[in-house]
């Protein structure tokens, strides 16, 4: 079943904390009640939302709400004293990037964050947004994260903000990336190492999971603006967090009033426009164009997803 | 009989314009196929209900009963209870079966 057009979204992320700034506490009070009253069912607290005052009081709230809060964190030592204060049940997405090094993993670094974790009585999700540079070592981290009992691994969409283009786009993993991971993965099923894999990119996707599978049965294309939306650090809402376009802010609307709002709608039909270079891809109706905010961002041909080789 | 209600470690939504647009598309003779108009995430999935699934639960509020609920659902889709019992006590027993329902 289809998911257009939902009245608010079911997913979103928030940046409650970016590392060196944080949301101001009565904003981001507001923010939360935004997201209950709009029933969204799974949220991803982004960056660095533990360096945070409010975000133990923030994620209990909303999961008494019935949200499914997930919080990232990186490796830092002010991080990791908050983690005794969140509730057991709330999934802890530990940023792995800073483990993958030139010459390979980093695996005392890894190992040392994970006896941190453990001394608290928690193991951390995995989480890795693929990059040209860290996307060689998937295959050890799946390995790593089997031996040391981690469950769950995430491979998030790439984020976008003012300074992508200068900073992002050389790292961002084209075709020819991932034709080289494909040829590393003669055995999927042994390469995800038992992992539940949690994989927005399609096309990465279709390498780890070349027998399908149920996990993206009622994937309808890109879901930004739709059952997606990110909160940024000033409550402005976006399609999601690879397409930076202001929708509204949730200081002054509602998610039902921004999702009703012109703007909103022309995200959505601007999602669903073919893309030139589809046209005629017999897999058109499988990835719907794939990801539509990095094919804006990234000048691509033919409007097609920068991770997609061409017409099938 | 004993009342139905609904687990409350079941969350669910209503999506508003969906349920006009089929409720629309069926009063002009079409078919809105199976769009779904209640959504629900049980243990981390998310499931929909098409119009009828998702009024019959939004009826199961832990006062009514499922003859109560046909009852209902007689008045609200203009039919006779006959025709609605069989499916009712369908659709309530496999809801049961999957835990989103108890018994009150």
């Amino acid at each position: 079943m289809a998911l257009d057009l939902l009245d608010t979204p079911l997913r979103a992320t928030w940046d409650l904390h970016d590392g060196r700034s944080g949301m101001p506490s009565p904003l981001a009070a507001q923010v939360a009640q935004r997201l209950t009253d709009a029933q969204v069912f799974y949220l991803t607290l982004d960056l660095h939302p533990l360096l945070h005052a409010d975000v133990v009081d923030l994620v209990r709230d909303l999961s008494a709400a019935g949200c499914q809060v997930e919080v990232c964190t990186g490796s830092s030592a002010d991080e990791l004293a908050r983690l005794p204060e969140l509730p057991e049940t709330v999934p802890v997405l530990l940023d792995v990037a800073p483990f993958c090094l030139a010459d390979g993993l980093d695996f005392v670094g890894l190992g040392k964050i994970m006896d941190d974790f453990r001394a608290m009585g928690r193991i951390p999700v995995f989480s890795l947004v693929p990059n040209r540079d860290n996307i060689g070592l998937l295959g050890a981290l799946f390995a790593f994260s089997q031996r040391a009992g981690i469950a769950r691994f995430k491979l998030p969409n790439l984020r976008i903000n003012d300074t992508f283009r200068q900073t992002c786009q050389p790292f961002m993993v084209t075709p020819s990336d991932l034709d080289r991971l494909r040829l590393q993965v003669s055995d999927a099923a042994a390469f995800r190492s038992g992992l539940q894999l949690d994989v927005h990119d399609l096309f990465l996707w279709e390498i780890l999971f070349p027998d399908g599978g149920t996990a993206r049965s009622e994937y309808g294309g890109c879901q930004a603006a739709n059952s997606l939306a990110h909160v940024d650090l000033q409550a402005t809402v976006h399609p999601c967090n690879s397409w930076p376009h202001p929708l509204g802010h949730l200081a002054v609307a509602s998610f039902d009033v921004i999702w009703s709002s012109p703007d909103r709608l022309a995200i959505r039909q601007n999602v669903a426009m073919q893309p030139a270079g589809c046209c005629n891809c017999r897999d058109y109706a499988i990835c719907f164009g794939g990801c539509r905010g990095l094919a804006r961002e990234l000048p691509t041909i033919d409007g097609r997803d920068p991770m997609c080789a061409g017409r099938r | 009989m004993t009342v139905l209600k609904r687990n409350p470690a079941i969350i669910w939504r209503v999506e508003r314009q969906r349920e006009a647009e089929v409720k629309q598309a069926l009063a002009a003779g079409d078919d809105p196929g199976e769009r779904g108009t209640v959504l629900l995430i049980d243990s981390g999935t998310m499931h929909q209900l098409n119009l009828v699934g998702g009024t019959i639960w939004q009826l199961i509020d832990g006062t009514r009963t499922a003859a109560d609920i046909v009852a209902d659902l007689a008045v609200e889709y203009d039919v006779s209870q006959d025709e609605l019992i069989g499916d009712v006590e369908a659709f309530t027993s496999d809801l049961l079966q999957r835990g989103w329902l108890l018994h009150g």
